[in-house]
């Protein structure tokens, strides 16, 4: 197939919009940012005191990568309690989805909680959680677990929801004991809508733990943003925050990827 | 071999709603029964008490002299839908009623791929569901089945969403590996000529309350084939199902319109 074929191929499939593709429009749209983080400063639109130039940033960013301390008192126990409060998030929160779809008096009590769960702002019960469970790690997996574990709660119950009536009369007929049918049957039946949840319990749990990094803790890449901003020190402020928005991005698009990677497998 | 079904003065209630009268049939071993009737007849209902998946039924029924207390590891169910597990291959899905009863792999493999070379579904053992047509789908449920080597299968509408062709040849297919087996079957439709092209014995059901209104013995030779539609016999049969549902549906049509 030619080169010219293969691109008129491709055109058909992705309609070009005022000239570009829309991969073409992404990749410009960030380039053109970037390039306005950096020269804007340089050229002194903006005060570079107050924004530093990009490259300025990335540099810093990359020192802070490999500085040591940096890592012990800040990265790792952040990536550490990201870790924690996702794992646990997602083990109870399926667990907890999986007893409640099962009793559904139960289910019929704790709903409407589950409904209102994320109007209410978890951040403002954070002095009782500091009275409960002082500073440091635990306050901050709990916090962060809070804010992740009903996104899936939820997905796992609406997946479970979503099972064929017919598979579950087959799982009656084969006799299923209740710990087969829920590894062979239910548990594969939801593992759609449980993955939507976890993304997001991805995303709720980093949120989580940098939001309380920011409010309860004295060490983390949240509390190293917050201290660098009270300390008016911005290029440890920018690295930092620079930081977070790689971490945020690369965890999930790893994720998504892990997902679509497994899916793929079963629908072909 | 197949084993005898009896119902003794067998009835289900929901609520203030008689969903089967109480019925009493003695299915002998290794016969093909067929249920007709509209839907909302019970039919249904009737199969999932056999299949011990309706408890809360009234009066007793026995499988092969033993009174029955829920889902027996020798009955196999084929569903309206195939019900086949989306994540599984066809010869996992084929393994699945094994690995239930918790046979080893390698064992439950060698089962499962004879019994879908059995359907004609060996080329497709690797495919997934979704990969399959309709008529394959149900195919692979009846491989399911056969691989426990039943000695009563039960079959709730299971060609109903098919073509009419494909329901035909997939009807004397399963007709085929059943008889094989001398397994006894009792077969839900609603297709007169589905009924009378596969069985020996056609039931037909009559709505609200559910109950047997007609007992009839097809004779028609054991090697089926579409064009013993064309018999007398089975001619004067469809006619006869066909009048008496007939009725049935005006009355339900009726009643329906009646109530609105």
């Amino acid at each position: 197939m030619s080169a010219a074929h293969r691109s008129a191929n491709r055109s058909v499939q992705r309609p070009r919009r005022l000239g570009l593709t829309p991969r073409g429009w992404i990749v410009s749209l960030i380039i053109l940012v970037l390039a306005y983080l950096e020269f804007a400063p340089r050229l002194g639109w903006i005060d570079s005191f107050s924004l530093p130039p990009f490259s300025e940033i990335l540099v810093h960013a990359g020192k802070l990568l490999v500085d040591g301390p940096f890592w012990a008192t800040d990265l790792f126990p952040t990536l550490l309690a990201m870790g924690l409060s996702f794992v646990i998030a997602s083990l109870l929160g399926v667990i907890i989805g999986l007893i409640l779809w099962r009793f559904p008096p139960l289910r019929r009590v704790v709903d409407p909680w589950l409904t209102v769960y994320y109007a209410i702002p978890i951040f403002a019960v954070y002095p009782m959680i500091v009275v409960l469970a002082g500073v440091g790690l635990v306050p901050i997996v709990f916090l962060a677990t809070l804010l992740a574990i009903v996104a899936v709660i939820t997905a796992t119950i609406d997946g479970l929801d979503s099972t064929p009536p017919m598979v579950l009369k087959l799982s009656d007929s084969l006799q299923l004991s209740p710990i087969a049918r829920t590894v062979k049957i239910l548990l594969p039946s939801a593992v759609e809508q449980i993955n939507v949840g976890l993304r997001l319990a991805l995303s709720f749990s980093i949120i989580g733990v940098l939001a309380s990094e920011f409010i309860l803790s004295t060490h983390g890449l949240g509390h190293f943003i917050s201290n660098a901003s009270e300390h008016f020190n911005m290029g440890n402020m920018y690295g930092g925050i620079l930081l977070v928005l790689i971490f945020a991005f690369g965890l999930n698009m790893a994720f998504s990827a892990l997902l679509r990677k497994r899916t793929r497998r079963i629908q072909g | 071999m197949g084993v005898a079904v009896e119902l003794h003065e067998v009835d289900r209630v929901y609520g203030e709603v008689l969903a089967l009268d109480p019925t009493t049939l003695s299915l002998a071993p290794g016969t093909f029964t067929t249920l007709v009737g509209p839907s909302g007849c019970g039919k249904s209902t009737l199969l999932d008490i056999v299949a011990g998946l309706n408890q809360g039924y009234g009066g007793e029924v026995l499988v092969g002299g033993t009174p029955l207390t829920g889902p027996r590891a020798h009955t196999g169910v084929i569903f309206q839908e195939a019900a086949l597990l989306p994540w599984r291959t066809v010869i996992d899905n084929a393994a699945f009623a094994l690995e239930a009863q918790k046979v080893p792999r390698q064992k439950r493999r060698e089962v499962a791929f004879e019994v879908l070379r059995r359907v004609g579904l060996s080329e497709f053992a690797e495919k997934y569901p979704h990969q399959l047509s309709g008529g394959m789908r149900q195919r692979v449920a009846i491989a399911r089945v056969l691989s426990t080597e039943p000695d009563l299968i039960l079959a709730d509408e299971p060609f109903g969403a098919l073509d009419e062709q494909t329901r035909v040849i997939l009807g004397l297919e399963l007709l085929r590996v059943v008889r094989q087996t001398g397994a006894t079957v009792i077969f839900v439709t609603h297709s007169i000529q589905e009924a009378v092209l596969l069985s020996d014995r056609i039931l037909v059901m009559s709505a609200r309350p559910g109950r047997v209104v007609l007992d009839a013995d097809v004779h028609l030779p054991a090697e089926r084939d579409p064009s013993l539609l064309a018999d007398p016999h089975a001619t004067e049969l469809v006619e006869k199902v066909w009048g008496l549902l007939r009725a049935e549906a005006e009355e339900a049509l009726t009643r329906q319109g009646g109530s609105v």
